[in-house]
């Protein structure tokens, strides 16, 4: 379902989730009830950022000093990745 | 083919339970057996090692199994996650604590409807009010929280009801899981079965609330696979990402496979996990796609749904090897289409 994200909310992990890391794939894993997300190390950075404390807003632009981007991609990106992983019951918003 | 990583560990640590659900997925004939609690933490190691990452303890009641707490400390310790799911009934507010303490993540309560004499009529017990406490320590203690609803003819046509109960429970998440018509669910289908109507209604209701309370809420509606016209992907597909141990240490792809009578499963009494997990015959009978036949063989969604479901296969077709009835294609799609004609609301079965 597309939606625009509001740059004001702070999203957070939902209650249900916990990031471990994965022997098995060599990676870090996002694990909720009855799934798990493997992650790459630009979204276990982005779901690290997801601590309730940092609006969207600002994690865009922590991102966008890490990685040299630029901010509307960086922010098309993240807006699109968010609401996939608040529409799996990863991330509330 | 390789032997696939599983992820999901299904431990069905007793068939007791207070409860007299009449969708029971337990098979009709219980054993008494447990396994000692030596034999379920071997096993946990070997389905870490395996690859394993959810580890679901189930029944029956797995609160009436004696030594849940070391199971879910040594879940725990292996880096799981560990999911309770329970009828909440033996449970008390001490317990939930020291099941927390002891490195539980998530616990998903099952309640009946969202009325007190619904709920109790279907549970066949008076647990309602007993089930709104418990969700309350729940709620308390700060545990992932999932309210888990079976629906059905009775209590379907009330979605808008159980999401609010939801809410006012404080739950994480939704599930709202239509009944799979196996094992006792299977002999009382008639009773249980709602109609067509009945089950898109509930599914608009459903898609509504999961808007209203996107990014808060999570609802799960599990469809009925009697009113498809291609097979759900069972399990994702046979012995392949779950293993399912009985209280009895068989090693099933799921827990209603013992219905099918050609198959032997191995015990984990007997022989380790990994060594099941890779060379049970019984697991390898359906596991990847040469034992398909037509129409399977040659289907373009073989890959997606697996064939569908083998016990549902038997059940209706008589045959675990053919298409799940479920699917259009299948020559036994008429025992799908016949049952919504019938008129039996006589309850069979019902333990």
């Amino acid at each position: 379902m597309p939606r625009m994200l509001d740059h004001g909310v702070r999203p957070a992990l939902a209650r249900t989730v916990r990031l471990r890391w994965d022997e098995h794939a060599g990676a870090q894993m996002l694990i909720a009830p009855e799934r798990g997300l493997l992650l790459d190390e630009v979204a276990t950075r982005i779901v690290r950022l997801c601590d309730g404390s940092r609006t969207v807003g600002q994690i865009v632009d922590v991102l966008c000093a890490t990685y040299d981007a630029d901010v509307r991609a960086v922010a098309t990106d993240l807006e699109s990745f968010l609401t996939e992983l608040a529409r799996r019951g990863l991330v509330r918003l | 083919m390789s032997t696939p990583r599983p992820y999901t560990l299904i431990a069905e640590l007793t068939y007791k339970c207070a409860l007299h659900c009449p969708y029971c997925s337990n098979p009709a004939r219980r054993t008494q057996e447990t396994l000692p609690a030596e034999i379920w933490e071997r096993t946990l190691d070997d389905a870490s090692a395996l690859g394993v990452v959810q580890l679901h303890l189930s029944g029956g009641e797995p609160l009436l199994y004696r030594d849940l707490e070391r199971l879910i400390a040594r879940g725990h310790q292996l880096g799981l996650y560990v999911n309770l799911i329970t009828s909440g009934v033996p449970l008390t507010r001490a317990r939930l604590i020291a099941l927390h303490a002891a490195g539980l993540d998530h616990i998903q309560l099952s309640i009946q409807d969202a009325t007190r004499q619904s709920s109790d009529s279907i549970a066949g017990a008076r647990v309602f009010d007993r089930k709104c406490q418990v969700a309350s320590w729940v709620h308390d203690t700060g545990l992932a929280f999932t309210l888990n609803v079976v629906l059905h003819r009775a209590n379907i046509d009330r979605v808008p009801e159980i999401v609010a109960l939801a809410e006012q429970l404080g739950a994480h998440r939704l599930e709202l899981a239509n009944t799979q018509y196996l094992g006792v669910a299977f002999a009382n289908r008639a009773w249980l079965l709602p109609t067509r109507t009945q089950i898109e209604e509930a599914y608009e209701a459903a898609q509504r609330a999961r808007e209203r309370l996107f990014g808060r809420m999570e609802i799960i509606f599990v469809k009925p696979d009697y009113f498809g016209s291609t097979p759900r992907a069972c399990m994702d597909g046979w012995a392949r990402n779950y293993i399912h141990v009985t209280p009895a240490g068989r090693v099933l792809p799921c827990h209603a496979a013992e219905a099918i009578p050609e198959l032997v499963f191995d015990s984990v009494r007997d022989r380790g996990l990994a060594e099941i997990w890779a060379s049970s015959p019984a697991l390898q009978r359906f596991r990847g796609e040469s034992w398909m036949k037509e129409p399977c063989r040659s289907c373009e969604r073989r890959s997606i749904d697996f064939g569908g479901c083998r016990c549902q296969a038997y059940l209706l077709a008589g045959d675990p090897t053919v298409a799940d009835p479920a699917c259009a294609l299948s020559p036994a799609h008429g025992q799908i289409e016949s049952v919504h004609n019938e008129r039996t609301y006589v309850l069979r079965a019902r333990r």
